[in-house]
């Protein structure tokens, strides 16, 4: 079908279609990005942790009297737990990894003050059974021994308590030794106080969710005494459901005086410090879909307008011999031209609103991809919404061309 | 070469029912130039749609170069009417954002040729009325004598069997009428069958028959002898 | 004139419903939208004291790491280190008004309730003059002064939602709570006060649960072992046998009310002074670097506006440019479908300018019930957002001034939309239309 009748008769009385080709071309702008970045945020938050997440609980204690939380008391808390059927590990520390709370350190190769290649990273202090209460995967060395975990009665003592250990992640022994030879060396967090790198578990997020460095992890054998606590419990598959229920209770048994709380599994966790970029994306995805709904009104309206505005020319083009199909591929292929118009004008400016986002928020650059995806989900869409108008101008019957109002 | 036969159209509403065409019956040969009139109300309009195949009716038969088309599908029809029959519509019916090579060429593209054809029958039929210099201009560029040929032009484009003109100098002062129903006389004598609807009766005396029509019937018949007309114009511009 | 085209307005709009709701729509929408957005950003970029912004000033030294900065170029840390800050508390000219604060976390009970259990109260420590300085309104009682700063006084001051919890809201003033081994009295319960944000403190979030707790710094550095700290806190050098107070480690946030420029200067002076003694004793071995910035400055300067409500406004602003767009069409077909209407009154004597204030005003109506479908959608919104994002508690809501805002520029963007209608159908020939075509 030629198409160059209609390109002209819509040249010529254009003020309709620019409006709708506008529209088609912000939200086509707008969709893509705002598409993307809802694809950025949810890899982000599909992000494996190291964790067995699903298995693992965490839970909180604040000891009301000073000193109650002293290494015996923790080692009755920690049997308490260890009790309970279904618990496969469970391990003391200050804070549950990925809650967006918790000890940022760093570490370098020489400990210099200005060592430029001094990274920095999470700092988690965990007992014996760590490993198997986050469910980890160790990948080179070992975890800590009972007699290696040393009992602390401060943050301020890791600085004074030689504490030689360390198990890093693979992320972190990339980045330090990219030979790949990270086990068995020295590194420092201050001049003289260095520490040996005796395993390398896999993967192991740190407590930021949004941070660069949220794989950057460090292990250190150390328990705390005389302070809030948290504990990490890991269950057995299908055993979940009735730890969660057994942990308060089985604290407060040990001793009723002190505040449990915030007991949930590591996933829970991670959703709520996920809680933002989830917010961001659904918040995006209503917009876009409010958005491409506007412009299918727009469509529509235009569509429909046309048709009851030309209804004599369409009695007129019957008359001549349109079939019916004829007058409905016209309209179609009016509606496609408008749609192209502002896929043309929408892919510009797409990339124009890629780069103001990178340049004044450092957010990753419009994969291109995505600006074919949504011309051809424009494109189906405007077709569907030109559809109706188009089937009702198609009947339309011949005689209107005869009549004189 | 057209021929109706009893053919009635009833139209019914909720409260009315009216009878637009009641027995009417009509042969029109090749070559023919009939004038269908009546007043207002006479059912000319609806004879218009049923001729050009517009409308279905209700009884009776219209058969087209022998084969009978009252009870086509509307895409046999449109076909019909795309190959067969050439509209003149009294407010021309240009189409406002085509120009008028455009406007001429809209029959056409439905028939399917390819675009070097239709630029020659465009072409020529643009010559026959005289419009040649004026392939790209817009209709609200023209004047309504040159409007209605150019709907002529676009009605004879695609050789039809008939041209069916309803009113067709209706909208025009009698400067551009006159032109254009000499062109239709023209175009007459090189053997296109007219069929022209009005209610002027100075219009229909150009043609060769008259069919006068009243509350949807046929009411009478006038042949004109042409060569008696032309020596009475003659004696009149001689003598006083 | 002005009442008569109101009436033509409002009967044209009734007489084409369809097209008339489908307007409403759109441009309530994109309001709705936009005011969504909008409300959450000027609350959260908004002034949160407006009537004393530009007298409070966040004071920073730079006492970081002499081998690189707290923050790239050379930006200072954004708090004191504890000895500083009770230093600068001490020694600060006579007349002007300081506070220091940090923030705290202590397990409460009231005693010999029969249901109580213990809570964790989040909030504040702090020197007396914060309440003076920041006009922290009282519902019961009030705050307390300088002299029981230096006696570490056993007082608190309750958030009006705090007493509620514990006290069923009654004037609780006088009464005790009991905080691991000591009782604290309560000397004052505040009214509602929700600066937004929470300009003096932003590290755990500015736009979290208000404190709901304050009490005198002094009593806070006796007990500061068995109370926990509620903030950030940011280590260059490690912390000494001393610990972590006697330390480098920066922690407590330090404010004054400086009135005019002449007395920021002289404060400066005061700072520098100061620090150029701590270096004579081996402090501070970066170039001096101090910082006095006032309510707005200190909120740029924390970034407390996120990213993701800025790029969220902007698409807003886009989205109600698509409802504008598709309203100047919709606009377009009604007006020029109307056109023989129009040819007929400008037959009858109706003046270009007579035509263009009729649909002007038409649009104008358009607007402002726009406007009002556009508030109660961004009431929805604004309850979706709510719920959404758990730490916006404060931010999520209308006010008076937003509610303005939203009509206005309702209003404006009908009339806007229908400049280009307006301006089109009012230049229509009187004759043109009245023909049949």
């Amino acid at each position: 079908m030629d198409i160059r009748p209609i390109l002209s008769a819509l040249a010529r009385s254009r003020t309709g279609a620019v409006l709708v080709a506008l529209q088609i071309a912000i939200t086509l702008a707008v969709v893509c990005n705002a598409a993307f970045i809802v694809q950025q945020r949810l890899a982000k938050m599909d992000r494996p942790s190291g964790y067995d997440d699903g298995n693992v609980v965490t839970v909180q204690v604040i000891p009301l009297e000073q000193a109650a939380n002293d290494r015996s008391a923790i080692a009755a808390d920690l049997r308490a737990l260890r009790a309970i059927s279904g618990v496969e590990a469970a391990s003391v520390t200050q804070q549950e990894p990925l809650s967006n709370s918790g000890i940022n350190w760093g570490i370098s190769k020489t400990g210099a003050p200005n060592d430029p290649d001094s990274i920095n990273l999470s700092a988690y202090l965990f007992d014996e059974q760590g490993l198997d209460a986050l469910g980890m995967k160790l990948i080179a060395g070992r975890w800590f021994r009972p007699e290696e975990v040393q009992i602390l009665d401060d943050l301020d003592d890791l600085v004074r308590v030689h504490v030689p250990s360390l198990v890093v992640t693979q992320a972190v022994a990339d980045i330090l030794f990219p030979e790949g030879d990270a086990l068995g060396q020295t590194v420092y967090d201050f001049p003289d106080n260095g520490m040996q790198i005796i395993g390398i578990v896999e993967r192991a997020q740190g407590y930021f969710v949004s941070r660069p460095n949220i794989e950057n992890s460090m292990f250190r054998p150390a328990v705390i005494q005389n302070t809030r606590q948290a504990y990490v419990i890991r269950s057995k598959p299908g055993d979940l459901d009735a730890v969660l229920h057994e942990v308060e209770p089985a604290l407060l048994a040990v001793n009723p005086r002190r505040l449990v709380r915030h007991v949930r599994t590591l996933a829970e966790v991670r959703e709520e410090s996920y809680g933002n970029d989830r917010a961001m994306a659904i918040t995006l995805l209503a917009v876009m879909g409010l958005l491409i709904a506007v412009t299918v009104l727009g469509v529509f309206g235009l569509m429909a307008f046309n048709v009851s505005r030309r209804r004599k020319q369409i009695g007129t083009r019957r008359a001549l011999g349109a079939q019916r199909s004829d007058i409905v591929r016209y309209f179609l292929v009016e509606s496609w031209l408008i749609t192209t118009a502002g896929a043309v004008a929408g892919a510009v400016l797409a990339v124009a609103l890629s780069v103001w986002l990178v340049n004044t928020f450092e957010l990753p650059k419009l994969d291109w991809h995505y600006i074919p995806a949504g011309i051809v989900v424009l494109w189906v869409v405007a077709q569907l919404a030109a559809y109706g108008p188009a089937r009702r101008a198609s009947a339309i019957e011949p005689a209107i061309a005869t009549r004189s109002v | 070469m057209l021929k109706m036969t009893s053919v009635s159209k009833i139209y019914r509403t909720d409260m009315v029912q009216t009878t637009a065409l009641r027995e009417f019956s009509l042969d029109v040969e090749e070559g023919d130039f009939i004038a269908v009139t009546g007043p207002s109300g006479s059912g000319k309009t609806t004879f218009l749609n049923i001729a050009g195949l517009l409308e279905g009716f209700d009884s009776g038969s219209y058969e087209l170069d022998g084969q009978d088309v009252s009870r086509l599908d509307d895409n046999a029809r449109s076909r019909i009417r795309n190959q067969k029959v050439g509209f003149i519509f009294q407010s021309f019916n240009l189409i406002p954002d085509l120009n008028v090579f455009e406007n001429i060429e809209v029959p056409l593209h439905y028939r399917g040729m390819r675009r070097v054809e239709r630029q020659q029958c465009i072409r020529e039929s643009l010559e026959l009325v005289g419009l040649a210099s004026r392939m790209k201009h817009l209709p609200s560029q023209l004047s309504g004598g040159q409007q209605q040929r150019v709907a002529i032009a676009r009605a004879l484009a695609g050789n039809p069997r008939f041209l069916l003109a309803d009113e067709p100098t209706g909208n025009l002062d009698s400067v551009m009428a006159r032109q254009v129903l000499e062109l239709l006389e023209g175009i007459n004598s090189q053997g296109t069958t007219i069929i022209m609807v009005t209610h002027e009766t100075e219009l229909a005396r150009r043609a060769h028959r008259n069919v006068h029509m009243l509350d949807g019937q046929v009411t009478d018949f006038t042949e004109f002898d042409h060569a008696l007309r032309l020596r009475e114009e003659q004696a009149a511009t001689v003598g006083g | 004139m002005f009442a008569y085209h109101l009436n033509m307005a409002l009967r044209s709009l009734v007489r084409t419903p369809g097209l008339s709701i489908l307007m409403v729509l759109a441009i309530g929408l994109g309001i709705g939208v936009c005011m969504t957005m909008l409300s959450v950003y000027a609350l959260m970029a908004g002034d949160p004291i407006p009537h004393k912004s530009d007298r409070l000033y966040a004071v920073q030294l730079d006492s970081w790491d002499p081998n690189q900065p707290f923050l790239e170029p050379n930006e200072p840390p954004y708090q004191l280190t504890w000895r500083d800050a009770l230093e600068l508390a001490e020694r600060s000219p006579a007349g002007v008004p300081r506070a220091a604060m940090i923030g705290m976390a202590m397990i409460a009970e009231v005693p010999d309730a029969s249901n109580a259990r213990p809570e964790i109260v989040t909030g504040h420590a702090t020197t007396s003059d914060l309440f003076g300085m920041f006009d922290v309104p009282f519902q019961f009682g009030g705050a307390w002064d300088r002299l029981t700063d230096k006696e570490a006084g056993q007082v608190v001051v309750l958030s009006r939602e705090l007493n509620d919890q514990l006290f069923g809201g009654e004037d609780s003033v006088g009464r005790n709570i009991k905080v691991g081994d000591i009782y604290l009295r309560v000397i004052g319960v505040m009214d509602d006060w929700q600066p937004t944000p929470r300009f003096y403190d932003v590290n755990v979030g500015a736009f979290d649960r208000l404190d709901e707790a304050f009490v005198p710094l002094s009593l806070f550095d006796r007990h500061r072992d068995e109370w926990g700290l509620n903030g950030n806190v940011s280590c260059w050098d490690p912390p000494t046998e001393a610990g972590l107070f006697a330390s480098e480690c920066v922690l407590t946030q330090f404010w004054v009310e400086l009135p005019d420029a002449a007395a920021v200067r002289d404060y400066h002076a005061f700072l520098d002074a100061y620090v150029k003694q701590q270096k004579e004793l081996g402090r501070f071995q970066r170039p001096l670097n101090n910082r006095l910035s006032n309510v707005n400055e200190w909120l740029d300067i924390n970034e407390v506006v996120e990213d993701d409500n800025t790029v969220l406004l902007g698409l807003s602003f886009m989205f109600l440019a698509v409802c504008l767009l598709n309203t100047v069409g919709l606009l377009l077909a009604k007006f020029l479908g109307r056109a023989g209407d129009i040819g007929v009154r400008r037959a009858l004597g109706a003046s270009r300018v007579a035509v263009f204030q009729q649909h002007l005003t038409e649009v104008g109506v358009l607007g402002a019930i726009g406007g009002l479908v556009g508030l109660a959608l961004a009431w929805a919104g604004l309850a979706g957002v709510h719920a959404l994002y758990d730490d916006y508690e404060r931010v999520a809501h209308l006010n008076l001034e937003l509610v303005a805002i939203a009509i206005g520029l309702a209003v404006f963007a009908g009339i806007a939309a229908g400049l280009y209608p307006a301006w089109r159908i009012c230049r229509i020939a009187p004759a043109t239309y009245l023909k049949t075509q």
